[in-house]
Protein backbone atom coordinates (compact mmCIF):
# COMPACT_ATOMS: atom_id res chain seq x y z
CA UNK A 1 0.00 0.00 0.00
CA UNK A 2 2.71 2.41 0.67
CA UNK A 3 4.61 1.76 -2.17
CA UNK A 4 0.90 2.37 -4.11
CA UNK A 5 0.76 6.05 -2.58
CA UNK A 6 3.95 6.68 -3.13
CA UNK A 7 3.10 6.26 -7.12
CA UNK A 8 0.33 8.36 -6.69
CA UNK A 9 2.37 10.67 -5.27
CA UNK A 10 4.99 10.58 -7.84
CA UNK A 11 1.84 11.21 -10.69
CA UNK A 12 0.41 14.14 -8.63
CA UNK A 13 4.03 15.81 -8.72
CA UNK A 14 4.46 15.19 -12.66
CA UNK A 15 0.99 17.12 -13.19
CA UNK A 16 2.03 20.43 -13.82
CA UNK A 17 -1.86 21.82 -12.98
CA UNK A 18 -1.08 21.00 -9.55
CA UNK A 19 1.62 23.92 -8.88
CA UNK A 20 -1.16 26.67 -10.73
CA UNK A 21 -2.35 26.81 -6.88
CA UNK A 22 1.26 28.02 -5.78
CA UNK A 23 1.39 30.81 -8.69
CA UNK A 24 -2.20 31.60 -7.35
CA UNK A 25 -0.99 31.83 -4.13
CA UNK A 26 2.15 34.06 -4.57
CA UNK A 27 -0.02 36.71 -7.04
CA UNK A 28 -2.29 36.54 -3.55
CA UNK A 29 0.78 37.55 -1.21
CA UNK A 30 1.96 40.29 -3.62
CA UNK A 31 -1.15 41.73 -4.02
CA UNK A 32 -2.37 41.72 -0.08
CA UNK A 33 1.33 43.36 -0.16
CA UNK A 34 0.45 46.30 -2.31
CA UNK A 35 -3.02 46.35 -0.31
CA UNK A 36 -0.94 46.83 2.72
CA UNK A 37 1.20 49.55 1.26
CA UNK A 38 -1.15 51.16 -0.84
CA UNK A 39 -3.74 51.77 2.21
CA UNK A 40 -0.81 52.48 4.65
CA UNK A 41 -3.12 50.11 6.89
CA UNK A 42 -6.00 52.66 7.32
CA UNK A 43 -8.02 49.66 7.86
CA UNK A 44 -6.49 49.86 11.21
CA UNK A 45 -7.15 53.41 12.10
CA UNK A 46 -10.44 52.65 12.94
CA UNK A 47 -9.76 50.55 15.18
CA UNK A 48 -7.92 53.35 16.45
CA UNK A 49 -10.38 55.70 16.22
CA UNK A 50 -12.46 53.63 18.00
CA UNK A 51 -10.26 53.67 20.99
CA UNK A 52 -11.77 50.01 22.07
CA UNK A 53 -8.11 49.17 22.38
CA UNK A 54 -5.35 50.15 24.94
CA UNK A 55 -2.94 49.68 22.64
CA UNK A 56 -1.17 51.00 19.07
CA UNK A 57 -2.29 48.29 16.79
CA UNK A 58 0.30 49.47 14.08
CA UNK A 59 2.82 48.73 16.84
CA UNK A 60 1.98 45.10 16.48
CA UNK A 61 1.97 44.82 12.34
CA UNK A 62 4.31 42.25 11.81
CA UNK A 63 5.52 38.99 9.61
CA UNK A 64 3.56 36.64 11.42
CA UNK A 65 0.07 39.21 11.20
CA UNK A 66 0.46 39.26 7.26
CA UNK A 67 0.41 35.83 7.45
CA UNK A 68 -2.97 35.60 9.43
CA UNK A 69 -4.39 38.16 7.37
CA UNK A 70 -4.31 35.80 4.09
CA UNK A 71 -4.67 32.84 5.72
CA UNK A 72 -8.80 32.53 5.84
CA UNK A 73 -9.02 33.47 1.97
CA UNK A 74 -6.39 30.96 1.26
CA UNK A 75 -7.47 27.94 2.95
CA UNK A 76 -10.98 28.86 2.26
CA UNK A 77 -11.14 30.07 -1.65
CA UNK A 78 -7.33 28.30 -2.67
CA UNK A 79 -7.13 25.37 -1.12
CA UNK A 80 -10.76 24.01 -1.73
CA UNK A 81 -10.36 24.94 -5.57
CA UNK A 82 -6.91 23.38 -5.76
CA UNK A 83 -8.37 20.41 -3.14
CA UNK A 84 -11.27 19.97 -6.02
CA UNK A 85 -8.84 19.96 -8.65
CA UNK A 86 -6.63 17.15 -7.25
CA UNK A 87 -9.59 15.19 -6.29
CA UNK A 88 -11.83 15.20 -8.66
CA UNK A 89 -8.95 14.48 -11.22
CA UNK A 90 -7.70 11.52 -9.35
CA UNK A 91 -9.89 8.85 -11.08
CA UNK A 92 -12.22 10.59 -13.67
CA UNK A 93 -8.90 11.89 -15.09
CA UNK A 94 -7.27 8.75 -15.74
CA UNK A 95 -10.23 7.42 -17.05
CA UNK A 96 -10.22 10.65 -19.55
CA UNK A 97 -6.52 9.75 -20.05
CA UNK A 98 -7.04 5.80 -20.67
CA UNK A 99 -4.25 5.19 -17.80
CA UNK A 100 -7.12 3.79 -15.69
CA UNK A 101 -7.57 0.65 -17.87
CA UNK A 102 -3.63 -0.19 -17.39
CA UNK A 103 -3.75 0.09 -13.85
CA UNK A 104 -7.44 -1.32 -13.34
CA UNK A 105 -6.12 -5.01 -15.26
CA UNK A 106 -3.67 -5.03 -12.73
CA UNK A 107 -3.43 -7.29 -9.69
CA UNK A 108 -4.81 -5.18 -7.27
CA UNK A 109 -8.04 -4.17 -6.00
CA UNK A 110 -10.23 -1.37 -7.18
CA UNK A 111 -10.46 -0.74 -2.69
CA UNK A 112 -6.47 -0.80 -2.67
CA UNK A 113 -6.42 1.73 -5.99
CA UNK A 114 -9.16 4.41 -4.28
CA UNK A 115 -7.44 3.88 -0.18
CA UNK A 116 -4.04 4.61 -2.08
CA UNK A 117 -5.73 7.60 -3.92
CA UNK A 118 -7.12 8.90 -0.63
CA UNK A 119 -3.77 8.78 1.29
CA UNK A 120 -2.14 10.26 -1.05
CA UNK A 121 -4.73 13.21 -1.70
CA UNK A 122 -4.35 14.02 1.71
CA UNK A 123 -0.67 14.01 1.91
CA UNK A 124 -0.35 15.93 -1.25
CA UNK A 125 -3.13 18.02 0.54
CA UNK A 126 -0.83 18.48 3.87
CA UNK A 127 2.18 19.43 1.85
CA UNK A 128 0.52 22.28 0.16
CA UNK A 129 -1.23 23.22 3.82
CA UNK A 130 2.00 23.35 5.38
CA UNK A 131 3.55 25.26 2.42
CA UNK A 132 1.58 28.08 2.43
CA UNK A 133 1.81 28.27 6.12
CA UNK A 134 5.20 28.50 6.06
CA UNK A 135 5.87 30.37 2.77
CA UNK A 136 3.36 32.86 4.14
CA UNK A 137 4.92 33.45 7.39
CA UNK A 138 8.53 33.87 5.54
CA UNK A 139 7.49 36.52 3.22
CA UNK A 140 5.39 38.13 5.66
CA UNK A 141 8.79 38.22 8.15
CA UNK A 142 10.78 39.07 5.20
CA UNK A 143 8.71 42.45 4.45
CA UNK A 144 7.74 43.22 7.98
CA UNK A 145 9.62 41.82 10.38
CA UNK A 146 9.03 39.92 13.29
CA UNK A 147 7.44 41.36 16.52
CA UNK A 148 7.89 39.04 20.02
CA UNK A 149 4.23 39.96 20.74
CA UNK A 150 1.16 39.30 18.39
CA UNK A 151 -2.39 41.17 18.20
CA UNK A 152 -5.22 39.34 16.76
CA UNK A 153 -7.95 40.86 15.51
CA UNK A 154 -11.10 37.95 16.73
CA UNK A 155 -13.12 40.03 14.39
CA UNK A 156 -11.06 38.43 11.12
CA UNK A 157 -12.12 35.34 12.26
CA UNK A 158 -15.55 36.08 13.35
CA UNK A 159 -15.06 35.67 16.76
CA UNK A 160 -16.40 39.19 18.08
CA UNK A 161 -15.27 43.02 17.99
CA UNK A 162 -12.28 42.17 20.56
CA UNK A 163 -8.86 41.70 20.26
CA UNK A 164 -5.98 39.22 21.80
CA UNK A 165 -2.61 39.22 22.59
CA UNK A 166 -0.36 36.66 22.71
CA UNK A 167 3.30 35.36 22.18
CA UNK A 168 4.80 35.25 19.11
CA UNK A 169 5.91 31.45 20.04
CA UNK A 170 1.88 30.43 20.92
CA UNK A 171 0.57 32.38 17.91
CA UNK A 172 3.08 30.35 15.91
CA UNK A 173 1.76 27.29 17.30
CA UNK A 174 -2.21 28.04 17.13
CA UNK A 175 -0.74 29.08 13.52
CA UNK A 176 0.51 25.66 12.65
CA UNK A 177 -2.37 23.87 13.95
CA UNK A 178 -4.51 26.01 12.00
CA UNK A 179 -3.06 24.48 8.77
CA UNK A 180 -3.31 21.35 10.10
CA UNK A 181 -6.85 21.48 11.10
CA UNK A 182 -7.13 23.12 7.84
CA UNK A 183 -5.62 20.33 5.93
CA UNK A 184 -8.10 17.60 7.79
CA UNK A 185 -10.88 20.00 6.97
CA UNK A 186 -9.98 19.99 2.95
CA UNK A 187 -10.06 16.38 3.14
CA UNK A 188 -13.67 16.07 3.82
CA UNK A 189 -14.29 18.27 0.21
CA UNK A 190 -11.18 15.89 -1.10
CA UNK A 191 -13.55 13.30 0.12
CA UNK A 192 -16.63 14.65 -2.07
CA UNK A 193 -14.66 15.57 -5.19
CA UNK A 194 -13.00 12.16 -4.93
CA UNK A 195 -16.71 10.58 -5.12
CA UNK A 196 -17.74 12.75 -8.23
CA UNK A 197 -14.64 11.27 -9.76
CA UNK A 198 -15.68 8.09 -9.47
CA UNK A 199 -19.10 9.13 -10.99
CA UNK A 200 -18.39 11.11 -13.90
CA UNK A 201 -15.75 10.36 -16.69
CA UNK A 202 -14.36 14.43 -16.77
CA UNK A 203 -12.18 15.62 -14.34
CA UNK A 204 -13.78 18.78 -14.86
CA UNK A 205 -16.85 17.92 -14.65
CA UNK A 206 -16.37 16.11 -11.01
CA UNK A 207 -14.21 19.17 -9.88
CA UNK A 208 -17.01 21.37 -10.41
CA UNK A 209 -19.37 19.46 -9.20
CA UNK A 210 -17.45 19.32 -5.88
CA UNK A 211 -16.63 23.33 -5.89
CA UNK A 212 -20.62 23.95 -6.52
CA UNK A 213 -21.82 21.42 -3.33
CA UNK A 214 -18.72 23.95 -1.19
CA UNK A 215 -19.79 26.83 -2.08
CA UNK A 216 -23.87 25.65 -1.68
CA UNK A 217 -22.53 25.08 1.24
CA UNK A 218 -21.45 28.33 1.76
CA UNK A 219 -24.48 30.25 0.81
CA UNK A 220 -27.04 28.08 2.39
CA UNK A 221 -25.03 28.54 5.66
CA UNK A 222 -25.76 32.65 4.83
CA UNK A 223 -29.40 31.83 5.04
CA UNK A 224 -31.36 33.08 8.01
CA UNK A 225 -33.58 29.81 8.51
CA UNK A 226 -30.95 27.35 7.91
CA UNK A 227 -29.20 27.85 11.83
CA UNK A 228 -30.14 24.20 12.76
CA UNK A 229 -28.52 22.63 9.81
CA UNK A 230 -25.46 25.03 9.75
CA UNK A 231 -23.18 23.90 12.34
CA UNK A 232 -23.05 20.48 9.88
CA UNK A 233 -22.25 22.16 6.75
CA UNK A 234 -19.35 21.46 5.40
CA UNK A 235 -18.03 25.41 4.63
CA UNK A 236 -19.28 26.01 8.47
CA UNK A 237 -17.03 23.06 9.51
CA UNK A 238 -13.89 24.57 7.88
CA UNK A 239 -14.63 28.14 9.07
CA UNK A 240 -15.62 28.12 12.08
CA UNK A 241 -12.57 25.29 12.94
CA UNK A 242 -10.17 28.32 11.88
CA UNK A 243 -11.33 30.77 14.19
CA UNK A 244 -11.40 28.79 17.68
CA UNK A 245 -7.65 28.67 17.62
CA UNK A 246 -7.16 32.36 17.99
CA UNK A 247 -9.68 32.44 21.49
CA UNK A 248 -7.67 32.70 24.19
CA UNK A 249 -9.01 29.65 25.70
CA UNK A 250 -9.53 27.03 23.01
CA UNK A 251 -12.89 24.94 22.89
CA UNK A 252 -11.31 21.83 23.03
CA UNK A 253 -14.81 20.12 22.56
CA UNK A 254 -15.85 21.87 20.04
CA UNK A 255 -12.82 21.42 17.75
CA UNK A 256 -13.25 17.66 18.46
CA UNK A 257 -16.93 17.29 17.60
CA UNK A 258 -15.91 19.38 14.40
CA UNK A 259 -13.27 17.41 13.45
CA UNK A 260 -15.69 14.58 14.45
CA UNK A 261 -18.47 15.56 11.93
CA UNK A 262 -15.34 15.93 9.42
CA UNK A 263 -14.55 12.78 9.69
CA UNK A 264 -17.73 11.75 9.26
CA UNK A 265 -18.15 13.36 5.99
CA UNK A 266 -14.63 11.90 5.28
CA UNK A 267 -15.49 8.28 6.26
CA UNK A 268 -18.92 8.50 4.07
CA UNK A 269 -17.60 9.96 1.05
CA UNK A 270 -14.65 7.71 0.97
CA UNK A 271 -16.83 4.35 1.63
CA UNK A 272 -19.46 5.69 -1.45
CA UNK A 273 -16.54 6.07 -3.66
CA UNK A 274 -15.27 3.04 -2.77
CA UNK A 275 -18.75 1.32 -3.58
CA UNK A 276 -19.07 3.55 -6.10
CA UNK A 277 -15.85 1.94 -7.74
CA UNK A 278 -16.06 -1.43 -7.53
CA UNK A 279 -19.32 -1.48 -8.87
CA UNK A 280 -18.79 0.56 -11.80
CA UNK A 281 -17.45 -0.97 -15.13
CA UNK A 282 -14.51 1.09 -16.54
CA UNK A 283 -14.96 1.96 -20.54
CA UNK B 1 -7.14 -24.18 -19.90
CA UNK B 2 -5.56 -20.75 -20.01
CA UNK B 3 -8.58 -18.69 -20.52
CA UNK B 4 -12.10 -20.31 -19.72
CA UNK B 5 -15.63 -17.94 -21.11
CA UNK B 6 -18.33 -19.35 -20.41
CA UNK B 7 -21.84 -18.08 -21.45
CA UNK B 8 -20.61 -14.33 -21.30
CA UNK B 9 -22.91 -11.60 -21.73
CA UNK B 10 -23.36 -7.78 -21.19
CA UNK B 11 -26.34 -5.41 -21.47
CA UNK B 12 -25.79 -1.65 -21.73
CA UNK B 13 -29.82 -1.26 -21.13
CA UNK B 14 -31.77 -3.15 -23.99
CA UNK B 15 -28.26 -3.37 -26.43
CA UNK B 16 -26.97 -6.71 -26.15
CA UNK B 17 -23.25 -5.87 -26.82
CA UNK B 18 -21.91 -9.69 -26.05
CA UNK B 19 -24.66 -12.53 -25.97
CA UNK B 20 -23.63 -15.42 -24.79
CA UNK B 21 -20.31 -16.13 -25.67
CA UNK B 22 -18.45 -19.05 -24.76
CA UNK B 23 -14.87 -20.24 -25.84
CA UNK B 24 -11.08 -21.74 -24.21
CA UNK B 25 -7.72 -20.04 -24.76
CA UNK B 26 -5.15 -23.38 -24.52
CA UNK B 27 -1.25 -23.33 -23.35
CA UNK B 28 0.63 -21.96 -26.27
CA UNK B 29 -2.21 -20.65 -28.39
CA UNK B 30 -2.34 -17.39 -30.08
CA UNK B 31 -6.04 -16.48 -30.47
CA UNK B 32 -7.08 -13.79 -33.28
CA UNK B 33 -10.11 -12.11 -32.38
CA UNK B 34 -11.78 -9.90 -35.09
CA UNK B 35 -15.00 -8.28 -35.96
CA UNK B 36 -16.35 -4.84 -37.23
CA UNK B 37 -16.62 -1.95 -35.21
CA UNK B 38 -19.24 -2.16 -32.53
CA UNK B 39 -19.12 -6.11 -32.58
CA UNK B 40 -18.48 -6.40 -29.42
CA UNK B 41 -14.70 -7.22 -29.13
CA UNK B 42 -13.92 -4.11 -26.72
CA UNK B 43 -16.34 -5.39 -24.11
CA UNK B 44 -15.50 -8.90 -24.04
CA UNK B 45 -11.65 -8.19 -23.46
CA UNK B 46 -13.11 -5.54 -20.92
CA UNK B 47 -14.92 -8.47 -19.29
CA UNK B 48 -12.02 -10.74 -19.75
CA UNK B 49 -9.57 -8.58 -18.01
CA UNK B 50 -11.93 -7.39 -15.29
CA UNK B 51 -12.36 -3.85 -16.21
CA UNK B 52 -16.66 -4.94 -17.29
CA UNK B 53 -18.86 -6.57 -15.29
CA UNK B 54 -20.88 -9.15 -17.08
CA UNK B 55 -24.27 -9.34 -16.77
CA UNK B 56 -23.77 -13.34 -16.43
CA UNK B 57 -21.41 -15.66 -17.46
CA UNK B 58 -17.65 -16.57 -15.97
CA UNK B 59 -14.25 -15.48 -17.17
CA UNK B 60 -11.45 -17.86 -15.81
CA UNK B 61 -8.25 -17.16 -16.24
CA UNK B 62 -5.50 -20.26 -15.07
CA UNK B 63 -8.91 -21.60 -13.29
CA UNK B 64 -9.24 -18.22 -11.02
CA UNK B 65 -11.88 -16.35 -11.47
CA UNK B 66 -11.30 -12.94 -12.51
CA UNK B 67 -14.23 -11.39 -10.41
CA UNK B 68 -14.03 -13.44 -7.56
CA UNK B 69 -10.29 -14.28 -7.63
CA UNK B 70 -8.91 -10.90 -9.26
CA UNK B 71 -5.61 -11.18 -7.89
CA UNK B 72 -4.87 -14.29 -8.71
CA UNK B 73 -6.27 -13.93 -12.09
CA UNK B 74 -4.81 -10.96 -12.74
CA UNK B 75 -1.38 -11.95 -11.57
CA UNK B 76 -1.25 -14.32 -14.80
CA UNK B 77 -2.54 -11.64 -16.88
CA UNK B 78 -0.65 -8.96 -18.81
CA UNK B 79 -3.01 -6.75 -21.03
CA UNK B 80 -3.14 -3.47 -23.20
CA UNK B 81 -6.73 -2.35 -23.69
CA UNK B 82 -7.35 0.29 -26.67
CA UNK B 83 -4.38 2.98 -26.90
CA UNK B 84 -1.78 2.15 -24.06
CA UNK B 85 -2.20 5.64 -22.19
CA UNK B 86 1.31 6.73 -20.30
CA UNK B 87 1.97 9.77 -18.15
CA UNK B 88 3.70 11.81 -20.55
CA UNK B 89 5.42 13.87 -18.09
CA UNK B 90 7.51 10.55 -16.19
CA UNK B 91 9.89 8.39 -18.12
CA UNK B 92 9.30 5.25 -19.72
CA UNK B 93 10.71 3.53 -16.90
CA UNK B 94 8.50 5.22 -14.42
CA UNK B 95 5.76 4.46 -15.83
CA UNK B 96 6.12 1.01 -16.49
CA UNK B 97 6.52 0.84 -12.64
CA UNK B 98 3.37 2.44 -11.54
CA UNK B 99 1.34 0.84 -14.19
CA UNK B 100 2.62 -2.58 -13.52
CA UNK B 101 2.91 -2.46 -10.05
CA UNK B 102 6.56 -3.89 -10.29
CA UNK B 103 9.20 -3.81 -7.53
CA UNK B 104 12.41 -5.61 -6.44
CA UNK B 105 15.33 -7.48 -8.20
CA UNK B 106 13.14 -9.32 -10.25
CA UNK B 107 11.17 -6.91 -11.99
CA UNK B 108 14.33 -4.90 -12.59
CA UNK B 109 16.03 -8.06 -13.71
CA UNK B 110 12.48 -8.87 -16.28
CA UNK B 111 12.55 -5.47 -17.36
CA UNK B 112 16.25 -5.13 -18.54
CA UNK B 113 15.23 -8.73 -20.67
CA UNK B 114 12.07 -7.20 -22.17
CA UNK B 115 13.85 -3.98 -22.62
CA UNK B 116 16.17 -6.14 -24.46
CA UNK B 117 13.61 -7.80 -26.19
CA UNK B 118 11.40 -5.17 -27.55
CA UNK B 119 14.31 -2.57 -28.24
CA UNK B 120 13.66 0.06 -25.81
CA UNK B 121 16.64 0.07 -23.48
CA UNK B 122 17.75 3.61 -24.70
CA UNK B 123 14.77 4.74 -24.58
CA UNK B 124 14.22 3.75 -21.01
CA UNK B 125 14.72 7.00 -18.80
CA UNK B 126 13.55 9.46 -21.33
CA UNK B 127 10.02 11.21 -20.82
CA UNK B 128 7.35 9.57 -22.46
CA UNK B 129 5.96 12.92 -23.72
CA UNK B 130 8.48 12.89 -26.30
CA UNK B 131 7.95 9.67 -27.94
CA UNK B 132 6.40 8.56 -30.94
CA UNK B 133 3.56 6.22 -31.76
CA UNK B 134 5.44 3.64 -32.31
CA UNK B 135 7.66 3.87 -29.35
CA UNK B 136 4.36 4.14 -27.19
CA UNK B 137 2.98 0.97 -29.01
CA UNK B 138 6.22 -0.86 -27.89
CA UNK B 139 6.22 0.66 -24.38
CA UNK B 140 2.43 -0.46 -24.00
CA UNK B 141 3.43 -4.66 -25.07
CA UNK B 142 6.45 -3.89 -22.44
CA UNK B 143 3.72 -2.96 -20.05
CA UNK B 144 2.10 -6.22 -21.12
CA UNK B 145 5.03 -8.41 -21.02
CA UNK B 146 6.42 -7.48 -17.94
CA UNK B 147 4.24 -9.73 -15.46
CA UNK B 148 5.31 -13.21 -15.21
CA UNK B 149 2.08 -13.76 -17.47
CA UNK B 150 1.06 -16.87 -18.98
CA UNK B 151 -1.54 -15.18 -20.50
CA UNK B 152 -1.59 -11.65 -22.63
CA UNK B 153 -4.34 -9.55 -24.64
CA UNK B 154 -3.14 -6.99 -26.85
CA UNK B 155 -5.91 -5.13 -28.14
CA UNK B 156 -4.87 -3.73 -31.85
CA UNK B 157 -1.15 -3.46 -31.10
CA UNK B 158 0.01 -2.33 -34.58
CA UNK B 159 -2.80 0.25 -34.43
CA UNK B 160 -1.11 3.97 -35.73
CA UNK B 161 2.14 1.90 -37.06
CA UNK B 162 3.77 2.54 -40.16
CA UNK B 163 4.44 -0.70 -42.53
CA UNK B 164 8.22 -1.10 -40.73
CA UNK B 165 7.04 -0.09 -37.18
CA UNK B 166 3.77 -3.38 -37.65
CA UNK B 167 6.06 -5.91 -39.22
CA UNK B 168 8.61 -5.47 -36.14
CA UNK B 169 5.80 -5.58 -33.55
CA UNK B 170 4.48 -8.66 -35.41
CA UNK B 171 7.53 -10.68 -35.00
CA UNK B 172 7.82 -9.60 -31.07
CA UNK B 173 4.70 -11.10 -30.83
CA UNK B 174 5.44 -14.02 -32.47
CA UNK B 175 8.67 -14.05 -31.26
CA UNK B 176 7.62 -14.02 -27.79
CA UNK B 177 5.09 -17.06 -28.22
CA UNK B 178 7.32 -19.06 -29.07
CA UNK B 179 10.36 -18.30 -26.74
CA UNK B 180 8.00 -18.13 -23.62
CA UNK B 181 5.12 -20.46 -24.91
CA UNK B 182 2.90 -17.53 -23.66
CA UNK B 183 -1.05 -17.76 -24.41
CA UNK B 184 -1.63 -14.25 -26.65
CA UNK B 185 -5.25 -13.28 -27.62
CA UNK B 186 -4.85 -10.47 -29.65
CA UNK B 187 -7.63 -8.46 -32.11
CA UNK B 188 -7.15 -6.12 -35.03
CA UNK B 189 -8.77 -4.78 -38.36
CA UNK B 190 -6.03 -5.73 -40.27
CA UNK B 191 -7.45 -9.07 -40.87
CA UNK B 192 -4.04 -9.86 -42.64
CA UNK B 193 -1.80 -9.23 -40.05
CA UNK B 194 -4.49 -11.66 -37.72
CA UNK B 195 -4.00 -14.92 -40.48
CA UNK B 196 0.02 -14.27 -39.92
CA UNK B 197 0.52 -14.42 -36.42
CA UNK B 198 -2.49 -16.59 -35.28
CA UNK B 199 -3.13 -20.45 -34.79
CA UNK B 200 -6.90 -19.55 -33.80
CA UNK B 201 -9.22 -17.34 -34.95
CA UNK B 202 -12.48 -16.28 -33.66
CA UNK B 203 -15.36 -13.78 -35.33
CA UNK B 204 -17.44 -11.33 -33.76
CA UNK B 205 -20.18 -10.55 -34.58
CA UNK B 206 -23.48 -8.63 -33.05
CA UNK B 207 -21.75 -9.76 -29.67
CA UNK B 208 -22.53 -13.60 -31.02
CA UNK B 209 -19.60 -15.74 -32.19
CA UNK B 210 -20.26 -16.40 -35.60
CA UNK B 211 -17.04 -18.72 -36.57
CA UNK B 212 -14.22 -19.89 -34.72
CA UNK B 213 -11.36 -22.43 -35.24
CA UNK B 214 -7.59 -22.82 -36.28
CA UNK B 215 -7.09 -20.95 -39.30
CA UNK B 216 -6.60 -24.38 -41.68
CA UNK B 217 -10.16 -25.29 -39.99
CA UNK B 218 -11.80 -22.10 -40.78
CA UNK B 219 -9.78 -21.41 -44.19
CA UNK B 220 -8.73 -24.73 -45.68
CA UNK B 221 -12.49 -26.36 -45.51
CA UNK B 222 -13.51 -23.83 -47.88
CA UNK B 223 -11.07 -24.21 -50.90
CA UNK B 224 -11.44 -22.60 -54.33
CA UNK B 225 -9.55 -24.69 -57.52
CA UNK B 226 -8.87 -23.44 -60.64
CA UNK B 227 -8.65 -25.60 -63.82
CA UNK B 228 -8.04 -24.72 -67.51
CA UNK B 229 -8.75 -27.51 -69.39
CA UNK B 230 -9.02 -27.81 -72.84
CA UNK B 231 -13.14 -28.42 -73.31
CA UNK B 232 -14.60 -26.20 -70.87
CA UNK B 233 -18.50 -26.59 -71.45
CA UNK B 234 -17.60 -30.51 -71.13
CA UNK B 235 -16.12 -29.98 -68.15
CA UNK B 236 -18.68 -27.91 -66.88
CA UNK B 237 -21.28 -30.81 -67.67
CA UNK B 238 -18.97 -33.94 -65.88
CA UNK B 239 -18.77 -31.46 -62.60
CA UNK B 240 -22.04 -30.31 -62.48
CA UNK B 241 -23.18 -34.08 -62.79
CA UNK B 242 -20.35 -35.32 -59.90
CA UNK B 243 -22.24 -32.17 -58.13
CA UNK B 244 -25.69 -33.01 -58.28
CA UNK B 245 -25.22 -36.91 -57.82
CA UNK B 246 -22.82 -36.00 -54.83
CA UNK B 247 -20.35 -37.26 -55.96
CA UNK B 248 -17.92 -34.97 -55.57
CA UNK B 249 -18.18 -32.28 -52.53
CA UNK B 250 -18.55 -29.10 -54.92
CA UNK B 251 -20.28 -26.11 -53.98
CA UNK B 252 -20.37 -23.84 -56.79
CA UNK B 253 -18.86 -23.84 -60.62
CA UNK B 254 -18.14 -20.77 -62.13
CA UNK B 255 -16.38 -20.16 -65.48
CA UNK B 256 -14.10 -17.37 -66.74
CA UNK B 257 -13.17 -17.21 -70.08
CA UNK B 258 -11.09 -20.35 -70.34
CA UNK B 259 -10.96 -20.79 -66.69
CA UNK B 260 -13.18 -22.80 -64.28
CA UNK B 261 -13.51 -21.96 -60.78
CA UNK B 262 -14.49 -24.18 -58.46
CA UNK B 263 -15.65 -24.26 -54.54
CA UNK B 264 -15.95 -26.73 -52.70
CA UNK B 265 -16.38 -28.09 -49.58
CA UNK B 266 -13.27 -30.19 -48.87
CA UNK B 267 -10.01 -31.07 -50.56
CA UNK B 268 -10.59 -32.77 -53.27
CA UNK B 269 -8.37 -31.72 -56.50
CA UNK B 270 -6.68 -34.85 -56.92
CA UNK B 271 -10.50 -36.37 -57.86
CA UNK B 272 -11.38 -33.53 -60.06
CA UNK B 273 -8.27 -33.97 -62.32
CA UNK B 274 -8.86 -37.74 -62.33
CA UNK B 275 -12.55 -37.30 -63.45
CA UNK B 276 -11.51 -34.95 -65.88
CA UNK B 277 -8.78 -36.87 -67.38
CA UNK B 278 -10.69 -40.27 -67.06
CA UNK B 279 -13.34 -38.93 -69.59
CA UNK B 280 -11.07 -37.47 -71.71
CA UNK B 281 -10.69 -33.50 -71.27
CA UNK B 282 -6.45 -32.55 -71.14
CA UNK B 283 -6.23 -30.73 -68.39
CA UNK B 284 -3.80 -27.69 -68.88
CA UNK B 285 -3.66 -25.90 -65.13
CA UNK B 286 -5.10 -27.16 -61.91
CA UNK B 287 -4.52 -24.33 -58.83
CA UNK B 288 -5.84 -25.11 -55.06
CA UNK B 289 -6.58 -21.62 -53.49
CA UNK B 290 -7.65 -21.26 -50.09
CA UNK B 291 -9.80 -18.50 -49.24
CA UNK B 292 -8.22 -15.79 -47.08
CA UNK B 293 -9.32 -14.41 -43.93
CA UNK B 294 -10.49 -11.26 -45.62
CA UNK B 295 -13.05 -12.96 -47.50
CA UNK B 296 -14.19 -15.56 -45.07
CA UNK B 297 -14.55 -12.82 -42.46
CA UNK B 298 -16.65 -10.89 -44.96
CA UNK B 299 -19.10 -13.88 -46.10
CA UNK B 300 -19.55 -15.09 -42.41
CA UNK B 301 -20.38 -11.15 -41.38
CA UNK B 302 -22.48 -10.42 -44.50
CA UNK B 303 -24.32 -14.05 -44.15
CA UNK B 304 -25.12 -12.89 -40.64
CA UNK B 305 -26.25 -9.66 -41.56
CA UNK B 306 -28.70 -10.94 -44.04
CA UNK B 307 -29.97 -13.39 -42.07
Amino acid sequence: MIREIWFEIIKFKSQKKNYVVIVGHIVFLALCYFAFKTSKLHFLDRALASNKFDVNVFDYVDGLFFARAGLVPTFLVLMPIFICTLAGGVIAGEIEQGSLKLIASRPRSRTNIILAKIFAIYNFNLIFCIYFAVASVLIGIALYGYNPIQLVFLKQFNLGNDIALMSSPEALLRYFAFAFYCSFSLMALGSIALFFSTIFNKSTTATIAAITIYFVCFIVAQLPFATEIKPYLLSELMGKGFGVFWLPDIPWYLLAKNMGILALYICGFSSLSICHFNLRDIQ
Amino acid sequence: MILTCQNLSKHFGKKRAVDNVSFNIESGDILGLIGSNGAGKSTLLKMIVGLIWPSSGSVRICGYDVYQQHRQAMTNLGAIIEWPAFYDELSARTNLKILSGGHGKKYDQKLAQIAEFINIKDYLDQKVCGFSTGMKQRLGIALALLPDSKFIVLDEPTNGLDPAGIIEIRSIIREYNRQFGTSILITSHMLGEIETICSKVMIINNGKIIAAGTMSELLENETCIEIIPDKIQESIHLLQDAKEKGILPILFIGDCRDKLQIEVKAPCAAEINSLLVQNGIMVKSLRTKHKDLESFFMEKTKNKAES
